[in-house]
């Protein structure tokens, strides 16, 4: 494991979040291109992080919705 | 009939437009969907009385769960259980479309969506009320590290952490559901 790897580890959930510097996404990415096995690891996080947001997504009930135009519309 | 100023109308965009946000920090904060409807109700209304007082551009979203937060704590915290109903997730949406697609193959995944439910339901709730929260600001929400922090009432670095421990701790209890689709989306 080389150290751009090991950056990678480090900094890998800052780069999920978008919370790096240009400099250091810059950093992550470039090794990437040259690393399959940063890149896959960071492709099944990306995907294994989207999966459970989409699956926490949960919308208001619809009742909730109604009731909470009404409230607007009569205030 | 008054007619409402551009400002009050714009208020009135935002709150429904982060109504889904609201009810789903709500569910966070109370852990039932009866009182996190009330809860939202409550916001919305405490939210009403400061909306002359709203400038569009503002983060409206961030100002709303600020609310939502103090109300909770003054009132309802006491009254919160700590559980999740198994109906928690009933109404989940489609998975999140800025990424870069399906852990799973589209026929195995429909049905793992619904089996695997019940199973997010659990490891949310094994997580601490702490993590939760950044999890559900940060990662759900789109919240950033310091929005969060400035909500929360925590350094930055706090919520850094706690995220990178609770997505940690969420693999680790869905690594099942995780590694056997990530091996039939890659074979």
């Amino acid at each position: 494991m080389s150290p751009e790897c090991v950056f990678v580890l480090d900094h890998y959930n800052d780069y999920i979040s978008g919370e790096l510097t240009p400099e250091k996404i810059a950093r992550v990415e470039n090794h990437l291109m040259s690393c399959p096995h940063c890149e896959k690891f960071l492709g099944r996080a990306f995907r294994i992080h989207g999966h459970t947001v989409g699956l926490l997504r949960i919308p208001a009930p619809r009742v909730l919705r109604k009731s909470i135009s009404n409230l607007l519309d009569k205030a | 009939m008054k007619t409402k100023s551009k400002n009050r109308l714009a208020f009135e965009d935002e709150v429904m437009s982060n109504l889904d946000s609201m009810y789903r920090y709500a569910l966070h904060l109370v852990r039932n969907p009866e009182d996190a409807g009330d809860l939202v109700q409550e916001t919305c209304a405490r939210s009403l009385k400061a909306a002359d007082k709203f400038k569009r551009g503002t983060n409206a979203r961030a100002w709303l769960f600020a609310i939502m937060r103090n109300i909770f704590f003054n009132q309802y915290r006491a009254k919160s259980r700590g559980e999740i109903p198994s109906d928690w997730t009933d109404e989940v949406v489609s998975g999140d479309q800025r990424f870069t697609g399906s852990v799973w193959p589209q026929p195995f995944e429909m049905f793992l969506r619904s089996v695997m439910r019940e199973d997010i339901d659990k490891a949310m709730d094994e997580l601490s009320a702490d993590f939760r929260s950044v999890v559900l600001l940060c990662d759900v929400e789109g919240f950033s590290y310091a929005e969060a922090a400035e909500l929360l009432e925590i350094p930055v670095g706090t919520v850094r952490s706690r995220l990178h421990r609770a997505r940690t701790s969420l693999q680790k209890m869905l690594s099942q559901w995780f590694n056997e689709g990530l091996e039939a989306d890659e074979s």
